[in-house]
């Protein structure tokens, strides 16, 4: 049998009623080398309603590697307080200088 | 054309003006700004009669756009003793807007211990003593003016705090619901109305004349758009983020981010943020049959706002919102809600801003005064503000006076103003905001926070200092625009998210105004407001050395990420170099 990890839910929004939990916040079990799309499907969401991610607090990606012990919060489009960034007048800002990754 | 109040507090007279050619195009804060660097002595005292009170609306109030009722309140503040504006929703903005009044201008002082209020209407405006009125809290003062003048008046007023000129007094402003429960709480506003003497100005919009359009078919279409664009975007959609669960919606995002400033900004995730979230808040008001979804704002289609209800379905506050939630709740260690809507509806009440009031009881407790944690203990302490005791008159002056009162050395201020909702160790682009802009440490001068938390299109990392000080520039530029149209800063999600939004701002302005301007020509119009700003703050004795956050920020490492505060002072100093 695969070894297993063991990781902390957020689920944000609307998002717990849609994966029909009882609370914000839950243990999961994984098989290890899971990733952040892996999770999905355990909780019955689609990657359209999941728009922001974040991993141990971080920003991250469905395809970000999940391990032992992770955070992992998933917000819908409508939390997704991100949109400053699409704005043409700070391309300069943005992407000029801070194409860094997490 | 329209007109500008003037009310000299001195002499008792008011003036009704012409609006002047050369502030023909200023609304909201460009108005209040140029008004107060133009003709108040920089180095005055703010509660001096030399200084002045400017409430203006913006330059779409009183329009078909929605979500164009925002109102400025400028003047010099006594928190920061810098320029302030302070802004705030409601029902005031659009009435002005549609009698014609750019603005009303307190100038001078009432005779000590006398109280007036103003009332304004399509004839004109007129000052009338309130020896009545004298102490009153804002909700027994609504109450009282609305039976005088009927429910559907708007009124900015003040409650004890404001009277007692306390640096943490808000200017109220009632609600759609006629409530006094929405607030320019920051920089001590409502004490510079209580140093006048003024202690309401009543809104009476019944026959006003309406305003006047340049283009009124080309007005329509662009708002149109613009509205398409508000009901598209997920966040700002009926049914969207803020109309389900209100501001608060961000607890839980920035509690996840490690950015929430948990017991006096000593760590970056509180414990009970679930018991405090958004999504908590949500069910438990649909529950107990509040309104979770509610417009406390004219003429808004985003509905962030909310009506409170206690266990016995009780109306207790309106728009419990997530600055007053952090404030007094995970900053003090607080995670009841019932406890946090109680003191805001206090604040409210008493005529306090929920950020500075709640920095300050956590510096308190921070000091031993009370218990992180404790309630019973914060509320006791909002009662102490009200009444003006010794102790009350230290945590009404706020977060820096509280700071030396009790020598504690954590003390969250930017130019003597408390930092809001969000750690700038952890969300670093808000932090140049706060260091930089002239108002003192204020999100929504340059809202960060967003860029900052996840990647899209563009990303900056929150916790790396590249970029951020490009990104809070162009940022507060675009702000200050937004400021001087009157438009709620939630408009950004979709004007900034779908290019017909973003464009249709420029043509409703052109369309009302007979303009021809540009989205580069309202930038350059927010550059200049910032300009005249900065340059009445240098007058004021500010230098870039008053442009930097306290120094633990930069050497106390913040849970989860362990991260601190590491911008260079170079880098802010370049922010506003303009």
């Amino acid at each position: 049998m695969d070894a297993t990890i063991r990781i902390t839910v957020l689920l944000g929004g609307d998002l717990r009623k849609e994966a029909r939990k009882e609370c914000q916040e839950f243990e999961l079990e994984l098989s290890s080398g899971s990733k952040v799309q892996d999770l999905l499907p355990r909780l019955g969401l689609s990657s359209e309603r999941v728009k922001m991610i974040m991993v141990n607090g971080r920003g991250a990606t469905l395809d970000t590697p999940i391990g032992e012990g992770d955070r992992v919060a998933l917000f819908p489009p409508e939390l997704a307080f991100n949109t400053f960034v699409s704005l043409g007048f700070r391309k300069e800002s943005v992407e000029g200088r801070g194409k860094q990754s997490a | 054309m329209k007109k500008l109040i003037r009310v000299n507090m001195t002499e008792g007279k008011v003036q009704i003006q012409d609006l002047a050619q050369e502030y023909s195009l200023l609304g909201g804060r460009g108005l209040t700004s140029t008004i107060v660097a133009r003709e108040v002595p920089p180095l005055c005292h703010p509660l001096e009669a030399s200084n002045k009170l400017v409430v203006a609306p913006g330059l779409l109030a009183g329009t078909t756009c929605p979500n164009s009722g925002r109102l400025s309140i400028g003047g010099k503040s006594p928190l920061t003793g810098g320029i302030k504006e302070s802004n705030v929703g409601g029902n005031v903005a659009i009435k002005l807007g549609k009698l014609q009044i750019a603005g009303v201008v307190l100038e001078g002082q009432a005779p000590e211990g006398k109280l007036f209020y103003l009332l304004v209407n399509k004839d004109g405006a007129q000052l009338l003593p309130t020896d009545e009125f004298k102490g009153l809290k804002n909700y027994d003062l609504a109450a009282k003016l609305q039976d005088k003048y009927g429910k559907k008046v708007g009124i900015v007023s003040i409650g004890p705090a404001g009277e007692m000129k306390f640096s943490a007094a808000s200017v109220a402003v009632t609600s759609t619901n006629g409530t006094p429960s929405r607030h320019a709480g920051r920089g001590g506003m409502g004490a510079v109305m209580g140093s006048k003497g003024v202690k309401a100005i009543v809104v009476d919009d019944k026959e006003a004349p309406g305003v006047t359009y340049n283009d009124k078919e080309a007005f329509k279409e662009a708002a149109a758009v613009f509205r398409d664009a508000l009901r598209e975007h997920p966040v700002t959609k009926p049914g969207g983020g803020l109309a389900v669960y209100g501001t608060n919606v961000l607890t839980s995002i920035l509690n996840e981010a490690g950015g929430l400033p948990t017991r006096n900004f000593t760590e970056g995730r509180f414990e009970g943020a679930q018991k405090i979230s958004g999504e908590t808040m949500h069910d438990l008001i649909e529950k107990r049959g509040g309104n979770p979804t509610h417009s406390g704002c004219s003429t808004c289609i985003i509905q962030c706002s909310n009506e409170y209800v206690d266990k016995d379905k009780k109306y207790v506050t309106s728009a419990l919102e997530y600055e007053t939630i952090w404030a007094n709740g995970a900053n003090c260690g607080i995670d009841d809600l019932d406890a946090i809507a109680q003191i805001d509806r206090l604040c409210d009440d008493y005529g306090l801003d929920t950020i500075e009031t709640g920095c300050a009881v956590a510096v308190a407790m921070h000091a031993g005064v009370k218990t992180f944690g404790d309630a019973a203990g914060a509320i006791e302490l909002i009662h102490e503000i009200g009444k003006g005791t010794p102790l009350g008159r230290i945590l009404g002056n706020g977060t820096a006076v509280t700071g030396q009162a009790f020598g504690v050395s954590h003390v969250p201020v930017v130019k003597r103003q408390s930092l809001p909702a969000y750690d700038p160790r952890a969300v670093k682009g808000v932090g140049v905001t706060y260091a930089t802009t002239p108002m003192g440490a204020d999100h929504t001068a340059g809202y960060a926070v967003a860029t900052n938390i996840l990647k899209v299109g563009g990303f900056l990392d929150p916790l790396k200092p590249e970029g951020q000080a490009d990104l809070s520039r162009n940022l507060q530029i675009a702000t200050a625009g937004v400021d001087a149209a009157g438009l709620c800063v939630f408009i950004a999600f979709a004007a900034l998210d779908i290019a017909s939004g973003l464009e249709a701002i420029p043509k409703m302005l052109n369309a009302q105004y007979g303009l021809n301007m540009t989205l580069d020509d309202v930038m350059e119009y927010g550059k200049q407001i910032l300009k005249t700003e900065l340059a009445f703050n240098k007058a004021a004795g500010f230098t870039p050395l008053d442009d930097r956050l306290p120094e633990f920020f930069r050497k106390e490492p913040l849970a989860p990420h362990n991260v601190v505060f590491d911008v260079t002072d170079e880098e802010l100093d370049k922010v506003l170099d303009f």
